[in-house]
């Protein structure tokens, strides 16, 4: 690691830190496939960006604001941080056939298993 | 065989962050187990004020719009409703409710809800005779 990644990590005052927050997720499915299901409120289906690099799945939003111009807060609960999440999947994936929905707010990533990490059963001569 | 290999929070160079920050905001998950602490709340509710009108902003990622019921009562909104995710034998049913009393020079017949990507917007614009007027003065 350089010297500069770790100045600029201690000197918290002047670094320009991006604040990110770590959205919620779930995993669910089989053997073949599996989906991660992202929980990103208020992010359009085109505001997510979706990256697998080796077995690093990165997923990156940015909300739009949900509140009008010039509007009062009243009462602020939602954070207004736009969503990063790394995850490092345990499996090789079938990258060709990667496909991601968003409903609702939640986006569904579904990673079909490669065939050579599919367990497969060994016959005894 | 687990998809994730191990949730490396705590060697992502974004992790103090992350912790502050969930700690600070709680994560986006609706109904986590430790938030059940608080039963009246399990989302997120932001409010604003205009000159014309209030604006109610509910966080509800992954429940569909008809699975949601909202109602106006005196000066008090609900949002309230019930889902089920997974299907089967993981099916996980649970009620939600939240109520926010809002100003009572609203005009509740012109009130409006938008549902989209996850955020329920709830518009109650203010009654005419109540808005904030210029008066001149002769």
């Amino acid at each position: 690691m350089s010297t500069a990644v770790t100045k600029s990590s201690t000197n918290t005052h002047n670094a320009r830190q991006q604040e990110f927050l770590r959205p919620y997720y779930e995993v669910t499915g089989d053997r073949d496939t599996y989906q991660v299901h992202v929980y990103l409120p208020g992010v359009a289906k085109d505001g997510a960006t979706i990256t697998l690099e080796k077995d690093n799945l990165l997923v990156e939003a940015s909300r739009r604001p949900h509140w009008q111009e010039g509007w009062r807060p009243v009462h602020r609960e939602i954070p207004a941080a736009d969503f990063r999440l790394r995850l490092q999947l345990n499996m090789s994936v079938d990258e060709e056939r990667i496909s991601a929905t968003s409903r609702d707010g939640v986006l569904t990533i579904s990673l079909p298993v490669a065939e050579e990490a599919k367990p497969r059963t060994i016959a005894i001569e | 065989m687990r998809l994730i290999k191990h949730d490396n929070f705590w060697n992502d160079s974004f992790a103090d962050i992350d912790v502050w920050m969930n700690r600070l905001f709680n994560n986006t998950a609706l109904f986590d187990q430790r938030m059940n602490t608080a039963p009246d709340r399990g989302f997120r509710v932001d409010s604003f004020a205009g000159d014309d009108a209030y604006q109610v902003v509910a966080e509800l990622p992954g429940i569909p719009k008809d699975a949601i019921n909202v109602t106006l009562e005196n000066a008090v909104l609900t949002i309230s409703g019930e889902h089920s995710f997974g299907e089967g034998d993981n099916a996980r049913r649970f009620q939600f409710s939240r109520s926010v009393t809002v100003g009572d020079d609203i005009d509740a017949g012109k009130v409006s809800a938008k549902h989209e990507n996850g955020l329920l917007t709830i518009t109650l614009p203010k009654a005419e005779e109540r808005k904030p007027k210029a008066i001149t003065v002769n």
